[in-house]
């Protein structure tokens, strides 16, 4: 087992630095540069070429890389453009925010499939069924920016039961276990909006990986057993079902991100995933390559767990 | 007071570096500056009194007395000495140099740093560069020191500072005089040489420090900015006590004022979705005002292509495209129909070309024939030539206005006759493709829609010469039909900088007014009104062009009883 992972983590290396040379290929291939999109009169050519001198934008482009991932070894991800911060402390400022989203999101989201997944599967046809089977089309099918403005307009503005975006209450400083509570409390609706999404998939997967399960010879036989309902479905059929849940999971992180992008905008969170937008948009480089790193690696943590948690969860799985 | 933003500020507050608009806005309550605006955008003194001698040549500053930075430092003339001497330092890293290159010596240093620069490049070719970093800083570094003791920036007295100028400049006024003024001891902390970085992540940038009424306390990343009164403001302490800039996505400006977590919506760059309008306008208890701003928007004909360098053709677009029709549909009658390159509420704009070009398809089609187009297949055409175009203007969250007013354009100029294919472009790419545009390509593009924000100072060096960098549509004595023209217009350019006297500016922008609104080296659209909404219970703002986060105005905000 340890050695398995060794051998992923190892392969891994090369596999991100793929990514960042990708990534700062298709970076540089976007028309433009952090400067070209300033158009003011105060501005002249020969301003330009100062600011883009000092930023070593005038170098070859793989000089240019060279020197990021020189940087990179010594720990510097170079100094955000457009914050004019370094990016190390931009990305520690704001990956937590991003994370706990991302994670409560995902834990509510299990949450709620594994027992709206079973109880699918096993009243296949019934009303509650088709009921869950109807939300969780809306829920695929429904841009999670638009929930998330729904929500924000009935549950924040009209009732005010949530606080109207943003990751803390402006202008007051709270002490120790208000600060944190505050901060949940502003996360819980986005993360609510994450996890209606994501369940609506989840519940899929799980009611037809479900509706596999039961009908298989070992089940019958649990049942001619004599053990009760609840323990065949939730002992043996679930342990089995949700395999293919796990590989999701290990999946899940990338749509995290991406849905991430909508939410944090919607809701003015200053995470990661909208801070990579808007350094796309403004042509920050150095933000650009260094959250992809950071995702590129945590992408690739992901999948990695998923594997291991097979192990855990199949027992007819071994790394050797 | 809570004041809307719609996009968080950079951590970076100093107002030389200029890392944003947003930040520009809060920095408008942090700092004063030497020079004010009256409401047409004439300059009057503010923390210290002008006079201008040797023809022109020098401006000397004489500051109010008891005048305090927030941490209770005295302004002196050193400061304001040492704030603009930071932009010459050869790690300045912001674009303000080129607006100060009249003062003493200023071009000269200018093209030597230029000159290093191009050294310290390596070639295209491949290969390295002449110099390295540290010899390009070892040899610039002199060049800066040279300057200095030159004498641009003089300071005989505490309260007195001389700028030297090269040659008359007016504008000069704005850059020197509307510029928040900084403590020298900060500057000198940024200033370390060979430090960029460090400039642009030094404490004192992230907690900027200014004589305005309004003290910096924090920002938090991407949320809000905090601001208290500052007791000791030299015009007497501000009334409201705390005033907070708060971010949230543009969606939400309607809820939030509604509901009051924000007091202030459309200040200054947080400008409102005007579809948002009748809205705000509807939420009980909050007062709005209107006013014309600083910016226009225009179209952009490459004129190198022989189809538009006739001015009988630019000339027809002003008449086919309904500007009027724009303003009334899209702006809520919110703006005006602009013919001229100078905000419509300054004192340079002439009021003669307001209604030059009103909305007339058939005056249009009668232009586009005498300039000899004439229908074929269904498109005007001539000789080989036709009027079938693409239309580039930016997408995504660009300026929703001017994306739906392509297509209104679009029909417009069908119904005379041209072919336009519309095309949204990313903004940082089209603006790339026009600004390096090739002098001597006719192909990089045919058309554009983009947006123009015009100094406080109507000076327009820089967008119409020949080789400037603004200049996208190739105004240039071959396209403008006459080099006399071309160099009329160049002329009356240099004047209007070249005198400090108002009245005598104003009779110059007239005419080059005239001049470019008859023969177009862009066609100019409409100018969209700022619109701001507040809680009625405050009082006080400033009403009009200036906008309500100008220098020096927050100290007479007053809040009523919640």
């Amino acid at each position: 087992m340890r050695s398995y992972v060794m051998r992923r983590v190892l392969a891994a290396v090369p596999v991100v630095v793929g990514i960042t040379i990708v990534t700062f290929a298709l970076a540089k291939a976007m028309p433009g540069d952090p400067f070209s999109s300033i158009l003011s009169p105060g501005v002249n050519a020969a301003s330009l070429l100062h600011m883009r001198y000092e930023r070593g934008l005038l170098d070859p482009l793989p000089v240019q890389y060279y020197n990021w991932l020189v940087q990179l070894l010594h720990g510097n991800l170079g100094t955000s453009f457009q914050m004019a911060a370094p990016v190390t402390k931009v990305i520690s400022q704001r990956i937590g925010t991003t994370l706990s989203l991302d994670l409560m999101a995902l834990f509510i989201a299990l949450l709620a499939t594994v027992p709206l997944g079973v109880i699918s599967a096993v009243r296949q046809y019934s009303v509650l069924d088709r009921v869950l089977t109807l939300i969780s089309f809306v829920g695929i099918a429904t841009p999670v920016f638009f929930v998330g403005l729904l929500a924000l307009k009935y549950l924040a503005l009209t009732w005010t039961i949530f606080p109207p975006g943003g990751v803390v209450t402006p202008g007051v400083t709270l002490p120790f276990p208000q600060n944190e509570l505050d901060a949940l409390y502003h996360l819980i609706l986005p993360a609510l909006i994450l996890a209606f999404a994501q369940a609506a998939g989840f519940v899929r997967y799980l009611r037809a990986s479900m509706l596999e399960v039961v009908r298989q010879d070992f089940i019958r036989t649990a049942r001619s057993k004599g053990l009760g309902e609840r323990v065949v479905v939730y002992k043996h059929a679930l342990r089995n079902a949700v395999i293919p849940l796990v590989t999701l999971l290990g999946l899940s992180l990338p749509f995290l991100f991406s849905g991430g992008i909508l939410i944090e905008t919607v809701f003015t969170i200053p995470g990661i995933a909208y801070t990579l937008y808007q350094g796309v948009i403004a042509r920050d480089y150095p933000i650009i390559l260094g959250i992809t790193l950071i995702l590129a690696i945590l992408t690739i943590l992901g999948n990695l767990l998923a594997d291991v948690a097979y192990a855990l969860v199949d027992p007819r799985i071994r790394f050797d | 007071m809570t004041i809307f933003q719609t996009t968080a500020p950079s951590t970076d507050f100093n107002p030389l570096i200029v890392s944003s608009a947003y930040n520009t806005d809060i920095d408008g309550l942090i700092y004063d500056d030497l020079l004010s605006l009256n409401s047409n955008l004439g300059y009057v003194p503010w923390m210290a009194t002008y006079d201008i001698g040797n023809n022109g040549k020098q401006i000397t500053f004489h500051l109010q007395p008891g005048i305090r930075f927030q941490d209770g430092t005295a302004l002196t003339s050193k400061d304001v000495a040492a704030t603009f001497d930071f932009i010459f330092n050869p790690d300045y890293p912001g674009p303000l140099l080129s607006d100060f290159t009249a003062l003493r010596g200023g071009q000269a240093y200018a093209d030597k740093l230029g000159a290093l620069i191009a050294e310290a490049t390596p070639p295209k070719g491949g290969g390295p560069a002449q110099l390295t970093h540290a010899q390009f800083e070892a040899k610039a570094q002199p060049l800066y020191k040279a300057w200095l003791a030159g004498g641009a920036i003089q300071t005989p007295n505490p309260s007195t500072v001389v700028f030297n100028l090269d040659t008359v400049y007016a504008p000069i006024l704005q850059y020197v005089g509307l510029t928040g003024i900084e403590e020298a001891g900060a500057i000198d902390a940024l200033a370390t040489p060979g430090q960029v970085s460090g400039a642009e992540t030094a404490g004192f940038s992230t907690h900027p420090v200014g004589t305005g009424p309004y003290a910096f306390v924090k920002y938090v990343n991407g949320q809000y900015t905090e601001l208290k009164a500052f007791p000791g403001y030299w015009k007497g302490a501000p009334k409201v006590p705390q005033v907070i800039f708060k971010v949230a996505s543009q969606n939400q400006e309607v809820g939030l004022l509604q509901k009051g977590v924000v007091d202030a919506v459309g200040f200054q760059s947080s400008q409102i979705d005007p579809q948002d309008g009748p809205l705000l306008a509807k939420v009980p208890g909050v007062q709005s005002w209107s006013y014309p701003q600083f910016g226009y928007q225009f179209l952009v004909l490459d004129m190198l292509q022989s189809r538009f360098d006739d001015v009988r053709v630019r000339q027809a677009f002003e008449y086919a495209i309904d500007r009027q029709g724009i303003v009334r549909k899209l702006l809520d009658g919110q703006g005006t129909v602009v013919n001229s390159p100078f905000s419509p509420a300054s004192w340079a704009n002439p009021r003669a070309v307001a209604n030059m070009y009103p909305y007339d398809p058939a005056k249009a089609r009668a232009l586009l024939k005498q300039a000899g187009w004439t229908m074929q297949n269904g498109v005007l055409t001539k000789g080989g030539n036709t009027l079938a175009f693409t239309l580039d203007y930016p997408g995504g969250s660009s300026n929703p206005v001017r994306q739906e007013s392509a297509p209104l354009i679009q029909a417009n100029l069908d119904a005379v006759g041209m072919k336009v294919t519309l095309q949204a472009v990313d903004f940082n790419t089209l603006v790339s493709t026009l600004l390096n545009k090739s002098t001597s390509k006719a192909t990089d593009y045919d058309a554009a829609l983009l947006g123009w924000t015009n100094n406080i100072d109507p000076d327009v060096t820089g967008i119409w010469g020949a080789s400037d960098l603004y200049n996208l549509g190739h105004w240039s004595p071959t396209t403008s039909g006459s080099a006399a023209l071309y160099d009329q217009s160049q002329t009356l350019t240099q004047q209007g900088a070249g005198t400090f006297d108002q009245a005598q500016r104003q009779q110059i922008y007239q005419q080059l007014a005239r001049l470019y609104a008859t023969n177009l080296p862009w066609i100019y659209l409409y100018s969209q009104n700022d619109q701001s909404y507040a809680d009625a219970r405050f009082q006080g703002m400033i009403k009009d062009v200036r906008g309500p986060l100008f220098e020096g105005t927050a100290q007479n905000w007053t809040a009523g009883p919640q």
